[in-house]
């Protein structure tokens, strides 16, 4: 029996653990990481304990309620416009002082509030011991330990939540921040004429909104106004009074006035209740780690040493795995050929679905290894030392250190890394960041790389690969520089990033991690990959009926002929099996350029003879520029297109000697493979920026400029190779 | 003021005289007199807990100089060396 619903918001600092606490209480999946910024929107899940259902609901985590960032917007207007029922603050017990900012001015909010104290373990290791009765009693409110990423203290906290929201008790009204006496005597009268001139009804709890006047919140300022009617220029004109003569009395703004005295409060507050005992403090590991790996001289050669690795890894080690992947889809091909008849059937499953995607599915376990390694950097906490150690780089092109987070999640995946940017404080650095992001090589790319470089550059495929991903960097930081010294020209954003501990990543989280991933990649597999590849296969499949501009029927009939007439001659065994040999082999030399002629004169065929001279001066066929205008729907399709214009049927060892045959170069695959590199990225990145650039300008802006600019690089390059006489 | 009077100011005891917070080098210690600066950055770095009278730690500078890292309320955070020379402290023996 449901009797109502309760919405419950879990807020906090960033990486105080929010997450985590929400997975467990859901039995989600949810993204966590060892840096602040891991969630950038809401998330809800609802669960159904004593009698109720349970909305819960994971906010992005924010410092305070002046919200500087998106994110930090998402999480005070739920809190603020929402209302929830219960307002859980996870707080990071470890960092309790700073933790109790964000915590005081939810408790001036007057919302039914109650503090988890997580991160317990990580406290009681520094030493930290918090006298919860104590705390509880200060603020008035229940007081929970969690150790989230144990699951512990969480049944604890759920009942206490349900508790609170039961509880009628008039929310207590005493025991929250006294602000000196001026600024009391002003907040007073603020709140009188609210609640005497209001014609509306008031969005917040009175006192609050007269602080937040106070303090000039924009945000609250309009809505005051709106609630106020006709007296809303008197409120405000009484409002800015105050704000004047407060500043002449502290030679300051008041919110600076009020932040320096919430944390005067505070510290009243952690007197009381918190002891450190420095007799069994522990050698900081965290710190040693740094000493290292922040070090002066170590720092930066680690860091590309990391990313080194990381790439080597994801090649060398992948390797292995794909080679049996390969065999299986070798053994099914081989399967399927023998048990079905000849036919459309058998050309659609052999040349479309396994061409198609077994040429992609492949590359499953490098993919998987280069998410485990970016999964590291995330879950230990080294993801904020990289934004540490960039940002004088990245300061230098105009960006943010924090920039480098978006930049590095992007060798995974653009969509994620576009929503990171999030976290950005200043409009036109995420902006700026959204549209350099897409040049750091996804690793949907990668299967382009692996095979075109692998077919033509063989031993030095490696260096090859890495010298394509150092490129899309060094192209992000020019177009960084050149955006921010013409289109997005501004004031740079403060770089004030909180570095937390390094924390040793979970292995089951990372193991869900990569499970997670994995279907995903098997869902694209199964829906835009499959779907991509059929289409494509079609469109070479049809029309059924072409007039050849030879007889290849007849001249396989004549080869026949020759060798039956040659067989009946030749007496010995051998003989006869060395002519049944060439007998083949000249057979399916017809047949091949059969395909091909069939091929060109497909509908696809048709298409790619159609947008050839596009193409034509990059040195890319008109298999190439079908492949890379299906590589819109999804990166992977290119090599699926591949795969089937080139009637590869085994998987990619079979798609890479077709390549080697089709009168490519070297060359014209270094310019095909900048060209995957650069182009306009995927349908789904395309839709992440115009969602979160909240501009179709800028989404088109985008599309057009890494177009523009991949056929530039390309043209360059395969044009200039050619005259300095490479091929 | 030079530096031989600065020693001088505190060898007789006198309270350190204000220095901007990038002038303090690695390993040294100070109690913050006064956060300057502008709008959002200087109400960022309040709310974070830089306030009048926290004592902040230099942890260290970046390897490029730029940013560097430091421990206050027992945690560490960083900041650029543009936004520490906005914030005056006092150092601490
Ligand atoms: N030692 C310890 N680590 C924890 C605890 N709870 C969470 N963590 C770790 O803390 C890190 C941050 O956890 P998240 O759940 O992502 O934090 P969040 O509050 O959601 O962070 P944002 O989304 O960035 O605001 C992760 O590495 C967790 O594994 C805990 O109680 N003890
Ligand atoms: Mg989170």
């Amino acid at each position: 029996m449901e009797s109502s619903i309760l919405t419950i918001a879990l807020a906090g600092n960033p990486n105080s653990g929010k997450t985590t606490i929400f997975n467990n209480l859901t039995g989600t999946r949810q993204k966590v990481g060892n840096w602040p910024g891991v969630t950038v929107e809401k998330k809800e899940g609802t669960i159904h304990r004593h009698g109720y259902a349970l909305k819960i609901v994971d906010l992005p985590g924010t410092y305070s309620l002046t919200p500087f960032s998106i994110e930090e917007i998402v999480a005070r207007d739920f809190i603020l416009d929402e209302s929830p029922d219960v307002v859980i603050d996870i707080i990071d017990a470890s960092n309790l002082e700073r933790s109790l900012y964000l915590a005081t001015q939810l408790r001036e909010l007057d919302c039914r509030l109650l503090f988890a104290l997580n991160m317990a373990d990580v406290a009681r290791e520094r030493g930290i011991k918090i006298d919860a009765d104590k705390l509880s009693e200060l603020l008035d409110l229940p007081v929970v330990f969690t150790v989230g990423n144990r699951n512990e203290g969480i049944d604890g906290l759920l009942e206490s939540a349900i508790a609170l929201a039961e509880s009628d008790v008039e929310i207590p009204r005493r025991r929250r921040v006294k602000y000196s006496k001026d600024i009391e005597v002003a907040i007073a009268e603020i709140r009188e004429r609210l609640v005497g001139g209001a014609t509306g009804e008031l969005p917040y709890n009175p006192r609050w909104i007269a602080i937040k006047l106070l303090e000039n919140d924009t945000v609250v300022r309009e809505r005051a106004a709106a609630a106020m009617g006709q007296g809303a220029g008197a409120l405000m004109d009484l409002v800015d009074r105050h704000r004047a003569t407060l500043r002449d009395l502290y030679d300051d703004d008041p919110e600076i006035i009020m932040t320096d005295e919430r944390y005067g409060f505070i510290a009243g507050i952690v007197r009381e209740a918190v002891t450190t005992s420095t007799t069994h403090r522990r050698v900081d590991i965290s710190r040693n780690i740094d000493l290292v790996l922040t070090n002066r001289l170590l720092g930066l050669p680690v860091f590309i040493f990391f990313i080194w690795a990381m790439f080597q890894l994801t090649f060398s080690l992948g390797a292995y795995p794909m080679a049996w992947i390969e065999s299986g889809i070798g053994l099914l091909s081989g399967g399927l050929t023998r048990a079905l008849p000849q036919g459309l059937f058998r050309d659609f499953l052999m040349d479309g679905l396994i061409a198609g995607v077994g040429s992609v599915i492949v590359f499953l376990p490098n993919i998987l290894i280069l998410f485990f390694c970016i999964a590291l950097f995330e879950d230990t906490g080294y993801m904020a030392r990289a934004a540490f150690l960039m940002d004088k780089i990245m300061h230098l092109i105009g960006l943010h250190g924090k920039s480098f987070i978006p930049m590095l999640m992007g060798f995974g995946c653009n969509v994620p890394a576009v929503m990171a940017a999030r976290t950005l404080e200043s409009e036109r650095d995420r902006i700026l960041t959204i549209l350099i992001t897409p040049f750091m090589s996804c690793s949907a790319k990668l299967p382009v790389y692996i095979i075109l470089a692998g077919t033509f550059f063989g031993a030095q495929a490696g260096s090859v690969i890495f010298g394509i991903y150092l490129m899309g960097i060094a192209l992000s930081i020019l177009t960084g520089r050149l955006f921010r010294s013409t289109l997005l020209k501004g004031e740079e954003a403060p770089f004030v990033m909180e570095l937390p501990p390094y924390r040793a990543p979970m292995l089951k989280s990372l193991m869900i991690h990569m499970w997670d991933r994995s279907k995903m990649f098997l869902k694209k597999m199964t829906g835009v990959i499959l779907v991509g590849s059929v289409v494509v296969w079609g469109l070479s499949a049809f029309p059924r009926n072409i007039d050849y501009s030879v007889d290849y029927e007849g001249r396989i009939a004549f080869i026949r002929e020759a060798y039956e007439a040659s067989a009946a001659e030749a007496s010995a065994g051998q003989r006869r099996e060395a002519l049944q040999a060439e007998m083949d082999r000249r057979v399916d030399e017809v047949r091949q350029a059969r395909d091909m002629e069939r091929a060109e004169k497909s509908y696809m065929g048709r298409l790619g003879k159609f947008m050839a001279p596009v193409f034509h001066p990059l040195g890319i066929d008109w298999r190439g520029s079908v492949a890379l205008l299906t590589g819109f729907a999804a990166k992977e399709i290119v090599v699926s297109t591949l795969g089937i214009l080139h009637a590869a049927g085994q998987g990619s060892e079979a798609l890479q000697a077709a390549l080697g045959e089709s009168g490519m170069t070297r060359l014209s695959a270094l310019s095909m493979m900048l060209f995957v590199l650069l182009y306009m990225p995927c349908l789904a990145t395309v839709s992440a920026i115009r969602r979160e650039t909240g501009s179709t300008r800028w989404m088109l802006f985008s599309i057009g400029y890494s177009t523009a600019l991949a056929w530039g690089v390309a043209f360059a390059v395969y044009q200039g190779g050619r005259l300095l006489g490479l091929a | 003021m030079t530096r031989a009077a600065e020693t001088e100011a505190a060898a007789a005891g006198a309270p350190a005289v204000p220095k901007r917070l990038s002038e303090l080098r690695e390993s040294q210690r100070g109690r913050v007199t006064r956060v300057g600066g502008e709008g959002v950055l200087r109400r960022r770095i309040l709310e974070m807990g830089i306030v009048k009278g926290a004592e902040i730690y230099v942890e260290k500078y970046a390897p490029l100089k730029d940013p560097l890292e430091l421990i206050v309320k027992g945690y560490h955070v960083s900041l650029r060396v543009s936004e520490a020379s906005q914030i005056m402290v006092e150092p601490i023996p």
